[in-house]
């Protein structure tokens, strides 16, 4: 049905994938990230293309891929900013950490700036309690980090 | 296998969950997420139970029940659990109609601000009294939130047809997509987001008739909130009667539930269990039956046609005209037109007053007519109808069947033996809900019909051909026929024929051989001084009678008839017909007959009674029964021969698009169902070009933009309509009139946007 297909240099994957679980469904994780790793993001016609490949319905794929904050429905910027307010970095003043980062990018927690270059997402548990307050800056962890430390951090 | 619940010890059958084990010995447990038909999901946290032994608080729907286990479904902790988990559940839903100080007056005396003998009570949620959630709040024994409410202030959707959407009543419990993805097998439904931000919906933002619903309604029926709203009953209110009956809007005659309110039939369900069954019915017997029942064309009271105008008289006084009209006119002078959707008692009564009272055989109908020539070999197939075939058979083969919105139980049956890994291939113009399980597609053959269907089937030993009422109208449709016919006369295969109206098989028991008499040659050749058009008002220009009688639900349109005659519409006549596997199918009555009006067969027993006739004098519909040579209500067997036309050419590529054209066939009482259900134009307009969505934008049009159909030296200008039902380059064309402009069906055609 979508008029994406997976480029020839995934197939390769995408069948050891689809091989690598007794059913076909439960594929869809990681096909979402491959399908992230390629275009970016999991866009419409990608989660759609997904759901061809496992066999699922395109809402229970776009679903899955809406439930985890580690698949991106829009571009990302570069760099991607998440920063965890679960409840040990709530308790070390997380939310004052979202609220200078937003004031920092002007703009609020699930948006991009307008030149396309930052985004700011505020994020679940990241797994990393022992060094709250935490942020991550694409895929490395930042913390524990002060308001001061943010604010110089976003200069760079 | 024997366990104690509450101290009662109770037998259940091995692998049960707690919560039906208790159920089945009668021990009530809350719960909001469970529901019979659906696997269990544990999602509420309302049943929970103490097992002996296990850690904690198990949910009775998710624990398999053991021999010898010990469970205790009250104990002062578990309510105090289930009372707080129920209060997280209700602090996003809206609880003024669940908890009030009001409550209990105003049950007894329903307070009103105005000084006048009304009772009016607060009106805050269209599921108000009919609500499992209102049910388990009362069991459980809540009776005040600590929490505060959060509203979640989700604009209210009331795009598609048929039913409105408040997600701000959802509690989540997950019954919708369940019975989505695995009872319909549909999936247009899925959770999307987490946390405090999940909603339920299609894919990408999508309407739900652009991500592929069917609006079944099952999503409906099992939801144990106010959440999904049906737009034509909101605020109806819950039922005071409600009927067991059968459908009236195809050959299938499916069971279900017709609910009342003050003699007034204000929605159906599917059978069983009350309001939580899920069921199987399609979208025209979910939601079409109070629009066609209580349509404002509903005639109250006959009308007769007098110098200047037309004039409402009494229904004696009716009948009394009607016996006029119809003294001395006798054999040739007389025709009546029926409707397949009549019961068999209405047509006994109507066949024994042309034949006996008028002394005429001309007996026709137009609905049979627009059927086109193949429904001859077509009825033929279908007297070899078994619906068990489909489970018994090794190779699925639908042919021209549209599962979109109709046939809903057979679709279900296929998808389910398609899903356990029976071949299933599909033969036809539009992708329906059954195409994702299909092994194989073709379009429809346009040559070599017979060796194409035979390829199909090679290798299967037990093949079965499920044709839909789509394969009759192509102009090869006779030769698809008669290659099926072939096939089931030598015992190669079976095969099942959808068919598309209420009592097809019943009208061709009345007519016989006579069935495909062209009902327009009949019209035409001038000998006609009264024409009796019970429920069958042909289209077009008012027929060459000298008089026209019109018996109906539905009030005609203007200046089409002499005489204007009610009669009792859906719901409100008993009756029988013969369902498409042959087997009677009765149909009940549910509220009495609107103004004046009287089931078919009174109306003709009286005009009989009145032209002097002593043996038209039935007290009821079983007296008719009674009457009946049971041959009459058994399945119609007939052998005829069909011609065969040549098969059509294939499409030229300057005319890159295939267009079906076929007639409105889902009709009630001789109405095309698209006229009388908005909601159901919604879905299959007539006078549209369905297309499919790329295909739309590629042409830069959307819904609604007219478009230039050209075929050779014809064209003709519709509107558009995109459909995700339909596959690229392939258009449908739903037109009363289905030989009109075009050469040929299908045709190859040229689009372009005016």
């Amino acid at each position: 049905m979508g008029a994406l297909t997976w480029p020839a240099d995934a197939r390769p994957e995408v069948e050891r994938l689809l091989k690598t679980y007794p059913r076909r469904r439960a594929a869809l994780l990681p096909l979402l990230h491959l399908a992230q790793r390629i275009w970016g993001h999991v866009t419409d016609d990608a989660v759609a293309l997904c759901a061809e490949t496992v066999e699922c319905s395109p809402a229970d794929a776009r679903g899955t891929a809406s439930f985890y904050s580690m698949y991106h429905t829009h571009a990302p910027g570069r760099p991607h900013i998440r920063v965890c307010t679960n409840v040990s970095c709530q308790i070390r003043g997380a939310d004052e950490l979202l609220r200078v980062c937003e004031r920092a990018l002007g703009i609020k927690a699930g948006q991009t700036t307008p030149d396309g270059k930052f985004s700011l997402e505020e994020a679940e548990c990241l797994g990393a309690c022992d060094r709250a307050p935490l942020l991550m800056v694409n895929d490395d962890y930042v913390g524990p980090v002060d308001q001061g430390q943010v604010e110089a951090l976003l200069k760079k | 296998m024997k366990l104690v619940i509450d101290n009662r010890t109770v037998e259940a059958p091995e692998g049960t969950t707690i919560l039906d084990a208790a159920r089945h010995s009668g021990v009530a447990i809350p719960s909001l997420c469970s529901h019979p038909e659906l696997t269990p999901y544990g999602g509420c946290r309302l049943c929970i139970v103490e097992v002996e032994g296990m850690r904690g608080f198990p949910t009775a729907c998710t624990t398999r029940a053991e021999e010898g286990m010990t469970v205790r479904t009250v104990t002062a902790e578990i309510r105090q659990l289930r009372r707080e988990v129920l209060q997280l559940i209700l602090s996003e839903h809206p609880a003024s109609c669940l908890m009030c100080e009001e409550a209990e007056a105003c049950a007894s005396f329903q307070t009103t601000i105005r000084k006048a003998g009304v009772t009016t009570g607060c009106r805050t949620c269209t599921n108000d009294g009919r609500c499992d959630l209102q049910e388990v709040v009362e069991s459980v024994g809540l009776e005040e939130i600590a929490y505060p409410i959060y509203y979640r202030n989700i604009p209210v959707e009331k795009d598609d047809p048929f039913y409105d959407r408040d997600y701000n009543l959802c509690i989540l419990c997950g019954r919708c997509v369940r019975i989505c993805q695995e009872v319909r097998m549909n999936g247009t439904l899925a959770f999307k987001q987490r946390g405090r931000r999940t909603t339920i919906g299609p894919a990408f933002d999508r309407s739900h008739l652009e991500a592929g619903c069917e609006f079944c309604g099952a999503c409906l029926s099992v939801c144990p909130t106010g959440t999904l709203g049906e737009k034509g009953r909101k605020w109806a209110g819950a039922p005071d009667a409600t009927t067991a009956s059968a459908c009236p809007f195809c050959g299938l005659a499916c069971d279900l539930q017709i609910l009342a309110r003050k003699d007034t039939i204000i929605g159906t369900l599917p059978p069983d269990t009350g309001t939580c069954s899920g069921g199987t019915l399609c979208v025209k017997g979910r939601f079409c039956v109070p629009e066609a029942a209580n349509h404002p064309d509903r005639l109250a009271g006959p009308a007769a046609r007098v110098e200047g105008g037309v004039l409402g008289v009494p229904m004696e006084e009716a009948i009394q005209r009607a016996a006029g009209l119809l003294k001395g006119v006798e054999g040739g002078a007389f025709a009546m037109l029926l409707s397949p959707d009549l019961s068999l008692e209405d047509l006994w009564v109507a066949g024994r007053f042309a034949r006996e009272v008028m002394k005429s055989d001309r007996l026709a109908s137009t609905a049979v007519e627009a059927l086109g020539p193949a429904v001859g070999p077509f009825l033929e197939v279908a007297a070899g109808n078994r619906l068990a075939d489909i489970g018994e058979s090794d190779c699925i083969v639908a042919v021209g069947a549209d599962f979109s919105y109709g046939f809903s139980p057979i679709a279900l049956r296929i998808m389910a033996e398609a899903r356990s890994g029976r071949r299933y291939i599909r033969v036809g113009a539009i992708e329906d809900p059954t195409a994702k399980l299909a092994r194989e597609s073709h379009p429809h053959p346009l040559a070599q019909e017979s060796a194409f269907l035979e390829h199909l089937i090679a290798s299967a030993h037990r093949p079965l051909f499920v044709l839909g009422p789509d394969v009759l109208f192509p102009d090869n449709a006779e030769a698809v026929l008669a290659a099926v016919r072939n096939f089931t006369r030598s015992g190669r295969a079976k095969a099942l024929a959808l068919l598309p109206h209420h009592n097809l098989f019943g009208l061709a028991a009345l007519l016989g051989d006579t069935l495909e008499r062209g009902a327009s040659a009949l019209l035409n050749d001038g000998a006609i001084r009264v024409l009796y058009c019970l429920e069958n008002l042909p289209g077009g220009p008012r027929p060459a009678a000298v008089s026209v009688i019109h018996q109906s639900p539905f009030r005609p349109p203007a200046s089409s008839a002499d005489l204007v005659l009610p009669a009792a519409g859906m719901g409100e006549a008993p009756g029988t017909v013969l369902t498409l596997d042959g087997q009677p199918a009765v149909v009940r009555q549910a509220v009495g007959p609107r103004g004046t009006a009287l089931p078919d067969w009174k109306i003709l027993s009286a005009i009989a009674t009145a032209m002097g006739r002593t043996d038209f004098n039935y007290a009821d519909a079983g007296e008719i029964r009674r009457e009946m040579p049971p041959s009459f209500a058994l399945k119609p067997l007939r052998s005829l021969e069909g011609q065969t036309r040549g098969p059509a050419a294939a499409p030229p590529a300057n005319q890159p698009f295939l267009l079906h054209r076929r007639p409105p066939y889902e009709s009630f009482r001789g109405v095309a169902l698209n006229a009388l259900v908005p909601g159901f134009a919604d879905l299959l307009p007539s006078g549209h070009i369905a297309i499919n969505p790329g295909d739309a934008a590629r042409l830069g049009t959307t819904d609604g933009d007219i478009v230039r159909v050209e075929a050779g030296g014809a064209a003709a200008e519709f509107p558009v309509k995109p459909s995700p039902r339909l596959t690229p380059g392939t258009l449908v064309l739903i037109h009363a009139d289905p030989s009109a402009r075009f050469p040929s069906n299908p045709c190859a055609v040229n689009l372009r946007r005016r």
